[in-house]
């Protein structure tokens, strides 16, 4: 029964998870509070799951290959999760580990997925157009400057950032300001 | 771009990124608890190869005691074919224990770029090593045998074939890493 669950109704990671924690095949050690605790998880943090794994990705199947990988990691590190940071923060770090870890050798002229992957939505030429500088800009940045200055876009604290990042605050403040310097520089001359 | 526009851009990019296909999983794997993250395969693969390097040593002590070896340095052959593989198990053993550590559910982000990057320098350093050595012992053996010359043939074709599968080897090592040298 639970194969004919998991073959008709498992269509995307989330169900089959849901499939495998339902049946107690997944090893939990935080209890059954744990089953419960990484589905809400990874309900609510699946824009940032994906968004950290896009930036980070050269191309589809590698961008599923991470993707994969955070929530192996997020499910391995959530009996370990004491509530020491907030949670979609705790999330991001993970996300950001794995795509720092498992990224492939950086082309450059590769760069990141392309834009085109992502559906446009109704806008304005402007807007794609900063939408398309943005995209761009943050293209030529380092993997971990990229990292700052992901978690700066999404409204994160430089003192979380920092603790995500395993800095000082103001080291973050630093390095942001560089990127930011960095970030308009580029974006004066395109 | 003003603060502005760069927050809606932001907003705009986040929403286009949210509408991204994603494709199936790899059910089967997933579905066995089998997969590995890409820091677990590199792992692993360090792991595979220390382990290969001492087991290896056998076929080194073995030829010590073999009496029907004709060369009259078999002693120097032997001793260093078993010094090399030692010193190759115990690299790979380090670093499949350095990587094995690297903990993303709890480092922080800049010291497991910091790390990758340490073991990757060092993988590096320890092929420029160990590919010299491997080649001193080429040539032990070619010297050693010199008068032999199937087992010459036997060893220009390891040799060939040690290039081929190192070669495949390291490209699939590199692949495993990131280039954060810029950082």
């Amino acid at each position: 029964m639970y194969i004919d669950l998991f073959i008709n109704d498992a269509r995307s990671l989330d169900s089959l998870l849901l499939c495998m924690v339902d049946a107690g095949r997944i090893p939990d050690g935080a209890g059954q509070t744990g089953h419960g605790a990484f589905l809400r998880l990874i309900e609510s943090e699946r824009k940032t799951i994906d968004k950290v794994c896009f930036f980070y990705a050269s191309s589809q199947s590698e961008f599923d290959e991470m993707r994969q990988d955070a929530l192996i990691n997020l499910w391995r590190g959530l009996p370990g999760f004491r509530g020491e940071c907030r949670q979609s923060t705790w999330v991001y770090r993970i996300c950001l580990n794995t795509c720092v870890a498992s990224c492939r050798i950086k082309d450059r002229s590769r760069g990141m997925l392309p834009l085109d992957m992502a559906r446009d939505v109704a806008s304005g030429d402007a807007e794609n157009e900063h939408v398309e500088q943005l995209y761009n800009m943050i293209d030529t940045l380092a993997p971990t400057e990229k990292a700052l200055i992901l978690m700066w876009l999404d409204g994160y604290t430089y003192d979380e950032i920092a603790q995500t990042a395993g800095c000082g605050r103001n080291t973050v403040a630093t390095k942001l300001r560089r990127i930011k310097e960095s970030l308009i520089n580029k974006s004066q001359k395109l | 771009m003003t603060v502005e526009e760069l927050e809606k851009a932001w907003l705009n990019l986040s929403d286009r990124i949210d509408r991204i296909e994603k494709n199936e999983i790899d059910r089967e794997r997933l579905f066995g608890m089998k997969r590995k993250t890409a820091l677990d395969s590199l792992a692993s693969r360090y792991r595979r190869f220390s382990t290969v390097a001492f087991v290896m040593i056998l076929p080194g002590m073995m030829s010590l005691l073999n009496p029907l070896s004709r060369s009259d340095i078999k002693w120097w052959v032997a001793g260093y074919y078993i010094l090399y593989m030692v010193v190759a198990g115990c690299m790979d053993g380090w670093l499949y224990k350095g990587v094995s550590a690297i903990d993303v559910t709890s480092m922080p982000v800049l010291e497991v770029g910091r790390l990758c990057r340490f073991y990757r320098r060092r993988h590096h350093q320890f092929m420029l090593l160990l590919i010299p050595l491997a080649c001193i012992f080429i040539g032990l053996i070619c010297y050693a045998f010199r008068f032999d010359p199937y087992f010459i043939a036997g060893a220009v074709a390891g040799c060939v074939a040690g290039i081929i599968i190192g070669t495949v080897q390291y490209l699939k090592f590199v692949s495993d890493y990131k280039t954060v040298t810029s950082d």
